[in-house]
């Protein structure tokens, strides 16, 4: 036998979590969409023409996601690459695309187009369930997402407290969850590379 | 009387219930096939002793070895068999188990 032990089976765990779920864990693969959130937060707040606004939005997306494939290569490159198992995650994607998102959006819509229709900032708390059960479904670890999900949960709180209504906390939010997202990804890189070079 | 945690432990299967092995057939129980580079990376294994894992566990029947060349450049990929898969899958019912029981035996 050779001295297999609790702490052997922990890791092949986390090794099995992490390969369950790669693609979500190379955090540097989705750092763009912070300072997306970022330029989202500052334009949706300044007075500035809708036409330009759109503009700014999908040209930051694009950047965004040819950056992602390009870090997606060097990924690759040092890590290797997996095949998923076809349909392994059909239940998580269709409760995220019909029930999560949607829920998110939603929030979103009703706090901007009804900032007086509730007493707290709904967007805050669904945003925060969202962190949460992402966290929850792609292989659990990263406490990070938690704190993040935390901050997102007290901004649902500020109307109650202030006079700021949910309109305005919708570009505070973008702002908090850009800054938040981008720190978190570097340490979902971080956990990955402890997880995977067996820290 | 009951078998202490350890007792099962030593009662596994041992082609599968080894620190490296574990972590190799862990990786591969949760995708559909790795390459020769993730699992180097998994592991921290040498090429020559990730190679000498995956032959004996070919030799096992638990995983299927494929290797070709794109281009010039050589590749090797890994699966588990359908046997591989239901008996790591079973392997990992009795870790859960194990682990279960030692935390009750603390």
């Amino acid at each position: 036998m050779a001295g297999i032990t609790i702490d052997d089976i922990e890791r092949s765990e986390r090794v099995r979590a992490v390969t369950d779920n790669f693609f979500f864990w190379q955090g540097r693969r989705f750092i763009a969409l912070g300072p997306v959130l970022i330029v989202a937060a500052f334009v949706t707040n300044a007075r500035i023409d809708e036409r330009l606004t759109k503009g700014l939005l999908i040209a930051a997306t694009v950047l965004a996601l040819i950056v992602s494939a390009r870090i997606g290569r060097r990924y690759r490159a040092e890590f290797g690459s997996v095949r998923p198992i076809p349909g392994a995650h059909a239940l998580r994607s269709r409760i995220k695309w019909l029930l999560v998102y949607p829920a998110m959006f939603a929030s979103l819509a009703l706090d901007s187009l009804y900032p007086q229709a509730l007493p707290v900032f709904l967007s805050g708390f669904v945003w925060a369930v969202g962190l949460v059960l992402y966290r929850k479904s792609t292989g659990q670890g990263r406490v990070h997402y938690l704190t993040l999900a935390a901050c997102l949960a007290g901004l649902g709180l500020v109307p109650l407290a202030t006079a700021i209504t949910g309109r305005e906390l919708v570009s505070v939010m973008l702002l908090v969850l850009g800054a938040g997202y981008t720190a978190a990804v570097l340490l979902d890189d971080d956990e990955m590379r402890a997880v995977m070079k067996g820290a | 009387m009951d078998q202490t945690p350890f007792a099962e432990l030593a009662a596994v299967d041992r082609l599968v219930h080894e620190p490296s092995r574990l972590a190799i057939l862990s990786a591969l129980l949760a995708c559909a096939e790795a390459d020769f580079q993730y699992l180097l990376t998994v592991t921290g294994l040498t090429k020559g002793n990730l190679s000498s894992h995956l032959s004996k566990l070919e030799s096992g029947g638990l995983v299927a070895v494929e290797k070709g060349y794109q281009g010039k450049i050589p590749w090797t990929r890994a699966r588990l068999t359908a046997d591989g898969r239901a008996r790591v899958e079973t392997h990992w019912r009795d870790l859960e188990r194990i682990r279960g029981n030692a935390r009750r035996w603390r």
